[in-house]
């Protein structure tokens, strides 16, 4: 192989390497770690962080937690797995607080602050930045 | 690691000598920016010491809600017709007290406003004049056993799209559409059982409600009007369709009411809506039929209606909105009962709290009856008669302004 080609080769791996993290979340879904539940398709996510699902299939309440001022990452969290934008869904909150009474979820004030109550809630589920997880929290894999 | 071991594993021929140093210089370079890509996918960071700030959010680690939240809004809406002889301005506010103990959830809604108001809404808490309402529009008590059996009991809206989500800091429109009260009853006293279930793909929502119906009718002898209050039971369904990637929203649903008049006479009716929405783009709409019976003997006729709705967003805080209504409130006579309206509209919402609108409507008809059928407001919003030979359609402008608040 001449040089070049490994150059070539060189570079596409690293294209590939770079593809897959640019590709990768930003954030990760957390859970208590006595949640049954290992993976959840992004709809269900959906309604579990919109309150349409109110508890679990084991009969603990849902407690969704959203993170304040957490920039791309709450975007990306809100386009991709509430396929809305930040303005619509304060207006769908308007909307439920008339309609059925039902409250958007609770708003922690970081990472750190997310986990904690997470885990000190069985029904908790919220989301975090990639790089905020540790071992306290379960991940739950967005399918 | 060096790539050169497992470049040669796998057979293929080394780079050539005299380029060697700075070929394994790259090589380096390159092995290290893969293993750092590698790490930042695969390898959480190690979590930051959490701040006072957090420490004091987290305080007990519980997540339980406020006994009783409040929210409310208040909007002033402005309706113009052509001439601008018969403006009607309505200042309103709405406060919205839910307190959730367990599986128990109470959720009303209490009202003030200044317009002289035809509509069958609420239960008014102090005796109304004609420039001021105060009332209770509505209270419900629900037991949730499951998302998709819950009980509920009290005073509550018969359930059309419209009356469910009428409020101004939700709708995109200044008035409300024609058939809005107009077929349906507007509210009942009275015990439902409701739920929803979400699969995966789609679901489904529904509501069964039986109790006393509250409606503005005429009198029979052309007087005035009354709230008839009449037993009513009635039942909706809404499938929630899977629509995959190719909508966002995708709901169809089904309406069916009785409402049972004295002497054994029934009104039947049954209506549906559809909600489609696709990225800017949302539609809306909505028919309703009755078919009436008279309790004093004369013969029965039917009401029926519907609405088109669509919705673009022009940019992120401007939508266009445009409406056309149509309702025949009795079949025994044309001209005045046949409403037809196209309204278009435009509305600013800076921050998702404040909504300002404007609209200009197209309605027929040369003159303006008040008729409580109408809808909500006084003239012109939602009376109109149909245009007579000879007198063209008529044009008018309303603008609306909404203020969204909650505590805590």
């Amino acid at each position: 192989m001449t040089r070049r080609s490994f150059h070539l080769l060189l570079m596409s791996l690293l294209a590939v390497a770079t593809a897959g993290v640019m590709g990768k979340e930003r954030f990760v879904v957390i859970v208590n770690k006595s949640n049954r539940f290992d993976a959840l398709p992004r709809a269900k996510l959906r309604y579990l962080f919109l309150r349409k699902v109110s508890r679990w299939p084991w009969g603990a309440e849902v407690y969704p937690i959203n993170l304040k001022n957490a920039g791309d990452a709450r975007r990306e969290f809100t386009s991709g797995v509430l396929n809305t934008t930040e303005q619509e869904l304060a207006a769908y909150w308007i909307d439920q607080r008339m309609v059925r009474g039902v409250l958007p979820p609770v708003e922690a004030a970081s990472p750190q602050a997310a986990k904690a109550l997470v885990a000190a809630n069985p029904g908790a589920i919220a989301w975090i930045p990639s790089a905020n997880l540790d071992d306290t929290v379960k991940v739950l894999r967005v399918e | 690691m060096a790539l050169r071991p497992a470049f040669e594993r796998i057979g293929l021929s080394p780079p050539r000598r005299r380029c060697h140093l700075r070929f394994r210089a790259f090589e380096r370079i390159l092995s290290a920016l893969l293993l750092a890509f590698c790490a930042g996918a695969q390898e959480p960071s190690s979590p930051p010491a959490p701040s006072a700030q957090d420490t004091q959010s987290v305080a007990g680690g519980s997540l339980a809600q406020p006994p009783v939240d409040f929210a409310g809004y208040a909007s002033f809406r402005r309706v113009a017709p052509q001439g601008g002889s018969n403006a009607a301005n309505e200042f309103s506010a709405s406060i919205f007290a839910t307190g959730t103990l367990g599986r128990f959830r109470l959720h009303s809604e209490w009202n003030l406003s200044n317009a002289t108001e035809y509509d069958s809404e609420g239960i008014n808490l102090v005796h109304p004049r004609r420039d001021l309402s105060v009332k209770l529009d509505s209270a419900t008590l629900t037991y949730n056993v499951r998302d998709w059996l819950q009980f509920a009991a009290g005073f509550e809206f018969v359930p059309t799209y419209w009356r469910a989500h009428r409020y101004q800091s939700v709708t995109l429109t200044v008035q409300d559409p024609v058939t809005d009260q107009s077929v349906f009853p507007t509210a009942f006293k009275g015990g439902l059982v409701k739920g929803d279930k979400y699969l995966e793909f789609g679901g489904f929502s529904y509501q069964l409600y039986g109790g006393v119906g509250q409606q503005t009718v005429y009198r029979p002898d052309g007087t005035g009007t009354f709230l008839a209050r009449d037993p009513i039971m009635g039942g909706k369904f809404v499938f929630h369709a899977p629509c995959g990637h190719w909508l966002d929203a995708c709901d169809v649903g089904i309406h069916l009411a009785r409402v049972f008049l004295p002497g054994g006479h029934v009104n039947n009716l049954y209506g549906g809506e559809a909600r489609l929405e696709k990225g800017r783009v949302g539609f809306l709409s909505e028919f309703a039929h009755a078919y009436m019976g008279v309790p004093n003997g004369g013969p029965a006729y039917n009401r029926q209606g519907f609405y088109v709705q669509g919705a673009y967003r022009l940019a992120r805080t401007v939508w266009v909105v445009a409406r056309f209504d149509r309702a025949n409130l009795d079949s025994r006579f044309d001209g005045p009962n046949d409403i037809r309206r196209r309204l278009l509209g435009l509305v600013f919402r800076p921050v998702p709290d404040l909504s300002l609108k404007f609209e200009a409507n197209q309605y027929p008809g040369p003159t303006f009856i008040a008729n409580p059928d109408f809808g909500s407001l006084p003239v012109p919003i939602s009376v109109a008669a149909s245009p007579l030979p000879g007198h063209p359609h008529h044009y008018g402008v309303s603008m609306s302004i909404v203020y969204f608040w909650h505590r805590p």
